[in-house]
């Protein structure tokens, strides 16, 4: 993946398990093309808003869909979520929550921060596999995201 | 005198001596010269009648008075100049005194000169011969017009004093103690025998029945009757009187002696019945005599000051309490002063003007004000109460201060110990407080971390074994299939046991959310919930009436889920399987029920029915985490309710429970 490709779908994970089962199922949905992955939230940012290792990257190639993890290294999920949200320039890309538990608290505050939708990880994998796929579908060719330059 | 008369005079004598006749006749004309006289200088009106009741002499006054003359008046009928009212009353009487020859009184009015009828007093009587009869009679009528006048102005006054001496407060009487030592009222009789409640027959008369009512111990009253009968000096006593009817009654006498010539004496004046005011002295007494019992008595001591500092009252208390070597509070406050110290709370000394009854005497109302008094000659210190006010009078005027207060050395001793002991209290609460916290906060980071970092592993156990059969089923045999799907289910019963666990320990947190909760509703979702669980069965569903409750409602659906799921799965095994929901009214709300008729259990475990990973069954039975009816359990209980079972082996188990009233 070069720096100037354009990316579809970014997925925030730190759980190498949980990345190979991710990227297993997408390329299962064959939307494996264009995946660039951050490990933690810190890379995550970064990457959005092309700082860092990415500061070659130019702000208007932006993924069409984000997977993030709720607990992360460093900056976490919910962290990441609220400054995508709260930037005019990303505020508008799609984010999935994907996360562990159903607990509570997790979930309003996901919500308040303006989350998209949000997944809870099954430890049954096909459920979630199929969860992925069809989101991954649904927001990528379904969902219309503001026109950009390119 | 008439001249038919000097002749009958003359007549009678005929008979006689000439000489003698002569010395009769001239007898005789001196006698009625004599007549003459006298009947003319009388002021009454004199009249004479002969023998047959004819009028033959009148005195020159009838002329004067009727204004006609004497021959005139004698040849009218003599009737003619009386009342018109008594004339016939008169005359009867008149006639009557004729025919028996008896005495002739009688009083009625004659005309004046100028019509007016004047009241005369009339009295005749005849004038008999030796042998009886009447010769004569002789009569005067006189002038009582102003007697009766005097009279009836007498009666009058004596009604109106009557009427006064009725009515007023004071019994008005004269007593009487006559020289035989008689005793009576003449004059007041009624309302005396009254007042002391005897009967007033022959009061007036004899009055020995009254000094029989006199009290025993008040006896000495007649000594002082004796004394002013002696002294003739005014009689002033206050005595009591056994009273017939009312018991002890207070008498007051005030009278005036007078000796009678006869050696008795007479007191005029007043008696009054003075019980109510005696009565009310005694009570005011006696309430003086029981607030100064309570005032000396009391623990709290009391000052009564002056607004010029003079003290008046002080108690038993007032000195002890200050220790005081004198046997009372010393009377003017300089003594007093250079005795002791007040200090405030901080140990600050307080001048005098700012000691508790100098403020009083300035108009502070005290309340509980507490200082330090040091006793300077004694050397101890001491911490008292004091309160008190200033009393005024109708004028707003300062009349006396008063200061009351105790020694609440010991109260307060015990209020720092208290003070610092709570201090302690609460130190140790905030440090339990603090490390409860910490404790719930590590505790809330376990499950947080149980729920998303235990399941990752198991994710993983699940998703590779699955990719494992999936993508290299040709080189895994089908012995190593079936361990791999073992690895699989095992890793998602370990997730719903996580699942079950955190769900259980997220109730503990919860505090229930109350609202008014319609359960058949809730078992009807449970039921439809419960769906694939009914999937091929034949199961006879029996819901009675279920009443609404106060509750929470997600909580109280999971609690029919749980029941009712268990209900479904322990009667599997039953061919024809009956479930029963319903609720029993009792006094404490409705006890709700659900009852199966499957397997049931032994009673002997009932104990250990809603621990947590708690099974009756095996896992091969019937499949579980055992934290389902703990979950029940503990939704109730959080309700304020309590939950129990019925159940024996192969006769189906019923599960009670009743929620607590709770703030609506």
């Amino acid at each position: 993946m070069n720096a100037s490709a354009p990316v579809e779908i970014l997925i925030v994970e730190d759980n190498p398990h949980d990345l190979e089962m991710t990227m297993r199922g997408l390329q299962k949905a064959r939307l494996v093309n264009h995946i660039h992955v951050a490990r933690d939230g810190e890379e995550a940012l970064d990457f959005v808003f092309c700082e860092g290792v990415h500061a070659a990257r130019t702000m208007d190639n932006q993924p069409k869909l984000i997977l993030l993890d709720l607990k992360l290294p460093k900056v976490d999920g919910l962290e990441v979520l609220a400054r995508l949200k709260d930037d005019a320039r990303t505020c508008s890309i799609p984010v999935v929550m994907l996360t562990s538990s159903q607990e509570q608290s997790d979930l309003l505050a996901s919500y308040q921060s303006g989350v998209n939708s949000y997944i809870v990880k099954p430890v049954n994998f096909e459920s979630f596999v199929q969860a992925v796929a069809e989101l991954g579908m649904y927001w990528m060719m379904l969902n219309e995201p503001p026109t950009t330059n390119d | 005198m008439s001249s038919r008369m000097s002749e009958n005079l003359i007549a009678q004598r005929e008979t006689e001596d000439i000489t003698e006749r002569r010395r009769a006749e001239e007898l005789a004309r001196a006698v009625q010269e004599q007549f003459r006289v006298l009947a003319e200088s009388l002021p009454q009106l004199v009249w004479a009648f002969d023998a047959h009741g004819v009028c033959d002499y009148l005195s020159p006054q009838w002329a004067l008075y009727t204004g006609k003359s004497v021959e005139l008046l004698l040849s009218e009928e003599w009737g003619s100049c009386l009342h018109p009212d008594e004339r016939t009353r008169v005359l009867d009487r008149w006639l009557a005194a004729v025919a028996t020859r008896s005495a002739f009184d009688a009083e009625f009015r004659l005309r004046r000169f100028d019509g007016a009828y004047l009241w005369f007093k009339c009295r005749a009587v005849p004038q008999c011969d030796s042998a009886g009869r009447v010769v004569r009679w002789f009569g005067t009528c006189t002038d009582i017009e102003d007697a009766r006048a005097a009279s009836a102005a007498l009666q009058e006054e004596r009604d109106r004093i009557g009427r006064i001496a009725r009515v007023a407060p004071a019994v008005l009487h004269s007593f009487r103690r006559g020289p035989d030592g008689s005793r009576s009222f003449p004059f007041g009789a009624e309302r005396v025998a009254e007042l002391f409640g005897v009967p007033a027959d022959g009061f007036d008369l004899d009055a020995s029945a009254a000094a029989g009512l006199l009290h025993p111990d008040d006896r000495w009253v007649q000594d002082k009757v004796d004394e002013s009968q002696r002294t003739l000096k005014p009689l002033h006593a206050e005595f009591r009187i056994r009273h017939p009817q009312r018991g002890d009654v207070w008498l007051a006498v005030h009278s005036q002696p007078v000796a009678e010539p006869d050696g008795g004496v007479v007191w005029q004046g007043t008696l009054t019945d003075i019980t109510a005011r005696k009565n009310s002295l005694q009570a005011l007494a006696q309430s003086e005599a029981q607030f100064e019992a309570v005032f000396a008595n009391l623990a709290e001591g009391v000052i009564v000051v002056t607004p010029e500092g003079r003290l008046t009252h002080s108690n038993r208390a007032a000195a002890a309490l200050h220790d005081l070597v004198l046997p009372s509070f010393p009377s003017a406050l300089h003594e007093f002063i250079p005795l002791f110290e007040l200090r405030n709370d901080h140990g600050e000394l307080i001048p005098v003007h700012g000691w508790p009854l100098s403020r009083i005497l300035r108009g502070e109302v005290l309340v509980e004000y507490e200082a330090h008094l040091r006793n300077l000659v004694r050397g101890w210190d001491k911490v008292f109460s004091y309160g008190g006010s200033l009393v005024r009078d109708d004028q707003g005027q300062p009349r006396f201060a008063i200061v009351h207060f105790r020694d609440v050395t010991a109260r307060k001793r015990a209020e720092t110990e208290i003070h610092a002991l709570n201090m302690q209290l609460e130190h140790r609460v905030a440090e339990r407080t603090a490390e409860l916290e910490s404790a719930v906060k590590e505790l809330e980071a376990f499950t947080y971390s149980v729920s998303h970092d235990l399941r990752a592993p198991l994710r993983a156990l699940d998703g590779f074994s699955q990719a494992l059969i999936q993508d290299h089923s040709a080189q895994v045999p089908e012995a190593g299939q079936r361990y791999l799907r073992i690895i699989r289910e095992s890793a998602q019963k370990m997730a719903q046991l996580i699942d079950d666990l955190l769900a259980f320990s997220r109730l503990g947190r919860q505090q229930p959310k109350r609202r008014r909760v319609d359960n058949l509703l809730l078992v009807r979702n449970a039921l439809q919930q419960l769906a694939p669980m009914q999937q091929g069965r034949e199961i006879e569903w029996r819901i009675g009436p279920l009443p609404d409750c106060q509750g929470d409602p997600a909580m109280l659906h999971q609690v029919w889920i749980n029941l009712l799921s268990n209900a479904l799965k322990y009667s599997r095994k039953t061919a024809a399987a009956v479930i029963e929901v319903g609720a029993l009214d009792e006094p404490g709300g409705p006890v709700y029920f659900v009852r199966d008729n499957g397997v049931g259990f032994n009673m002997r475990y009932a104990h250990k029915l809603f621990g947590v990973f708690e099974r009756l069954h095996r896992a091969d039975e019937f499949e579980g985490t055992g934290v389902g009816l703990a979950i029940v359990q503990r939704i109730v209980q959080r309700h304020g309710g309590s939950i129990r079972a019925e159940s024996a082996p192969g006769r189906g188990a019923t599960f009670f429970f009743q929620l607590g009233q709770g703030p609506s």
